[in-house]
């Protein structure tokens, strides 16, 4: 059974892949990790489960704060063209999660909603970072793989483990500052974020 | 004290040695305490060797570092004792107090407690931890000794690359055993299955490949002559034989008898490795490289005793195993002595007279007695001329060959009769080789003004190349002292009865004392008839031009007779080029060039193989970082279809 929060964090995977500007996508995504942090607070049943998931709502609120930071610090003239349109780009997403769910082996049938929920977010992470050139969208990409996987130990565990939280809100912290320290510079050097402009830099 | 104390202490010391070559501004202090600490551990594997005694911990096939001595263990250690600490001493006449000098001092004491580390390990972490730092250290030296020349760093990138590729095999030998519980014998592996197959092969190319066996040599004649003299003389001397220690105790400890044919792949190596090393040596003109070459000959010849030992085990000739086991030790021990000794010669030389290359040497025994002298008797020991040791070791080394050939079913029989021919053949092209060097190094009149006294070798150079010949000498009289208790190392527990010369059943004995003795009176008897009495020096007529050093004996003249007989299979090339002025001939230049076959009907295709594939490869690089990412999802979602279909479960 996949309740509204699963269903809204499909939705704002979808809209991320689909958005053109970064600040939309920014929040669209934070929106998705308040959900997530949301089913985590729902699920809690003791103390260490409620600070567990009240560290995936903070995770939330810190990567929005730093995503936003690097929005606004790296103002783009016009946003960076994607190389595939809106809809082919969600159409590849959908097929993508679909497939996952077709391949990957669900052992426990009475979580299979949320598993298939976690499949499609690691699916729409790894077709937002092939698909779009700009490189906030690179780390938004690893951000929705994070939020599938932290879903998917939500629901296969029946809650969530305070030290697993911490250690997988500072590891995706550090991921993304790093990401982030790359883009800067990115568009320090070439006037944009725009991946494709380092392929030049190959030899 | 116990034998475990006295090495734990010894191996204190020599790193204290090393720690100090950090803080004090000379060297020769580092050098001593690092020469005391390694006679100690020479002192302690000696005489652990010699009773059969045992101390530490015993192997394990537990990730957890452990650390031992056995009787096998100990003769290693005293090997390289033997060979280390003269190195040590040498060190002090050989390098200045540089900062880059002090660097490779301290580097040679990390070096040398490797080596101790893989010889004293007992569990797979160590012995792997080990073996890595003593490929990487002399890498480090050589490069600090030589870090402007672009030649040395491809020599040793070649030397890492080759000896990290084929070095796989150690890995993957020593993985197996411990995954199988066989490190230290505890888990007799089947005959003929196939994961002692996969070990004994895994083994002889990791190990071949760091101990020069032919065709994984090709780094050995790179990284060894560019190395300072007294790295090359531990590299040479012992680095080589650790892979040999490792070998035995995998092929002969551990795994148990093997099947016959490898036994012969292990014998037909060795006789490839003897016979070519010696016969490229022949054509090398430069001193270091050739000695060089002469490494490669001489681990063929203990890999002829590993592969007699091999196979007489499997005929259940054990008697006759132990005596090739103890050859193939003894030739070990005395390959590991006598080449220290010409690398720390040939580290004299190139001092003195400031160049390597045999054709502007000459007359070195005159104006270097003490080096030179030591040089003719290291010459004299790896040509295999008695009463010397090398020629005991390579006794041995034959008469195990024949019994193979006399006990052996009849393809053994076969190939240890070939063997038998091809260490004869070894044997004499090694005596050739030498009287080149002798002839051309150290005889005849100089071809280089005489250098300043400065140059002159210090006196522990002279003590640590004089010790070297001696030991030559004593254990070419009395050889049976260490073989004996060599042949008794064997796992199959066979007390061999000591003797001072060597007494072998069936085929009488080598009377080393005797063959001493006589060739002493008739020396004594050739200097008390020639007395005080010289020849007269007359000059050489020379068709009435200027005697110049460019019309002695070259060493490419000295080869030339063999290169010819052996032009098919050599393929030597050659260039002349004549410049004129006005139908004159004003220069003749002459190059000659040997190609080594191995490299260019071997490595060469493999390189530009591994090249094109590259080039083929380098096309999916698109530099986009969206492809990499859709390598990704491929690799994932292939992964996810192969456990889908089952193909993985």
């Amino acid at each position: 059974m996949i309740g509204l929060a699963e269903w809204l964090m499909v939705g704002f995977g979808l809209g991320v892949i689909a958005v053109r500007r970064r600040s939309t996508a920014v929040t669209l995504a934070t929106g998705q990790a308040l959900a997530l942090a949301g089913i985590a607070i729902y699920q809690a049943q003791s103390i260490n489960e409620a600070i567990a998931a009240a560290a995936l709502g903070i995770r939330a609120v810190a990567l929005a704060t730093l995503l936003v930071l690097l929005v606004s610090r790296t103002r783009e003239t016009r946003p960076v063209r994607a190389s595939v349109p809106p809809a082919i780009r969600c159409g590849i997403a959908v097929a993508m999660a679909l497939l996952l769910v077709w391949l990957v082996p669900i052992a426990n049938k009475s979580r299979m909603g949320i598993t298939q929920v976690s499949l499609s977010l690691v699916g729409f992470g790894m077709v937002m970072a092939a698909t779009r050139r700009a490189t906030l969208f690179q780390i938004l990409g690893i951000i929705f793989v994070e939020n599938g996987l932290a879903l998917a130990a939500l629901g296969l565990t029946n809650g969530s483990s305070l030290i697993i939280e911490l250690g997988v809100t500072l590891d995706l912290s550090l991921i993304a500052v790093v990401a982030s320290v790359f883009h800067d510079r990115i568009f320090a050097e070439f006037g944009a974020g725009d991946i494709s402009m380092l392929s030049d830099l190959r030899d | 004290m116990s034998f475990g104390a006295l090495v734990g202490i010894s191996i204190a010391v020599l790193g204290l040695g090393g720690i100090s070559g950090f803080y004090l501004p000379f060297l020769r202090l580092p050098l001593s305490i690092q020469a005391l600490g390694s006679f100690g551990i020479g002192v302690a594997g000696l005489a652990i060797f010699a009773t059969g005694s045992s101390t530490g911990a015993s192997f394990t096939n537990a990730f957890h570092p452990r650390f031992g001595v056995d009787p096998l263990s100990g003769l290693f250690l005293a090997m390289l004792s033997i060979v280390a600490t003269p190195v040590l001493i040498f060190s002090k006449g050989y390098y200045d107090s540089s900062i880059r000098s002090r660097a490779i001092v301290v580097m040679n004491c990390a070096f040398i407690l490797a080596l101790i580390m893989v010889i004293c390990a007992r569990d797979p972490v160590s012995l792997l931890g080990g073996w890595e730092l003593m490929t990487v250290i002399p890498a480090a030296m050589i490069l600090v000794a030589h870090d402007r020349e672009a030649k040395a760093r491809r020599s040793v990138w070649v030397y890492l690359g080759v000896t990290h590729i084929g070095g796989a095999g150690t890995w993957i030998a020593i993985l197996l055993m411990a995954h199988a519980g066989a490190i230290g014998g505890h888990v007799v592996m089947q005959s003929g299955s196939a994961l002692q197959i996969a070990v004994a092969l895994a083994a002889l190319v990791g190990l071949g490949t760091k101990a020069g066996l032919m065709p994984f040599h090709i780094w050995l004649p790179r990284a060894h002559p560019i190395a300072p003299a007294p790295v090359s003389a531990l590299m040479s001397g012992v680095m080589i034989k650790i892979s040999i220690y490792l070998l035995i105790r995998i092929l002969i400890d551990w795994i148990g008898p093997l099947p016959t044919w490898i036994g012969i792949l292990v014998l037909a190596l060795g006789a490839l490795s003897s016979v070519a090393g010696v016969t490229y040596a022949i054509f090398e003109h430069e001193l270091k490289r050739l000695l060089a070459m002469h490494s490669i000959e001489n681990i063929g010849i203990i890999t002829l005793g590993i592969g007699a030992c091999l196979l007489l085990r499997s005929n259940s000739e054990m008697l006759w195993a132990s005596f090739a086991l103890g050859a193939a030790l003894f030739h070990s021990m005395n390959h590991a002595i006598f080449k220290s000794l010409l690398f720390m010669g040939a580290g004299t030389f190139e001092r003195y007279i400031g160049a390597l290359n045999i054709d502007h040497l000459g007359g070195l025994l005159r104006r270097l007695p003490i080096a030179g002298g030591c040089f003719l008797v290291g010459s004299m020991a790896i040509a295999g001329l008695p009463p010397l040791n090398g020629f005991a070791s390579e006794w041995l080394t034959i008469q195990s060959l024949v019994h193979l050939s006399r006990f052996g079913s009849f393809i053994d029989s076969i190939s240890g009769a070939i063997a038998l021919a091809l260490l004869a053949t070894t044997a004499a092209l090694a005596v050739f080789c030498f009287v080149k060097v002798i002839g051309l190094v150290l005889l005849g009149s100089a071809r280089t003004h005489d250098p300043p006294a400065s140059r002159l070798p210090s006196r522990s150079m002279d003590i640590s190349v004089g010790f070297l010949a001696l030991c030559c000498v004593i254990l070419g009289a009395i050889p049976g002292v260490v073989f004996t208790r060599m042949a008794s190392i064997a796992p199959w527990n066979l007390e061999v009865r000591s003797r001072l010369e060597l007494h072998l059943p069936t085929t009488g004995s080598l009377p080393t004392l005797w063959i001493v003795g006589v060739l002493a009176c008739l020396t004594a008897i050739f200097l008390l008839l020639r007395g005080h009495s010289s020849a007269e020096l007359a000059p050489t007529w020379i068709c009435g031009q200027d005697q110049s050093p460019r019309l002695r004996w070259t060493s490419a003249g000295f080869s030339k007779p063999l290169k010819m007989t052996l032009e098919t299979i050599l393929r030597p090339t050659r260039e002349i080029a004549f410049s004129e002025r006005g139908s004159i001939t004003q220069k003749v230049a002459y190059s000659g060039h040997l190609p080594h076959h191995f490299e260019t009907h071997i490595y060469a295709p493999i390189h530009r193989l591994m090249l094109a594939v590259a080039n083929t490869m380098r096309r999916m690089q698109s530099g986009s970082l969206s492809t990499y990412v859709f390598y990704l999802i491929g690799l994932v979602l292939a992964a996810l279809l192969a456990v889908h279909v089952g193909l993985v479960r």
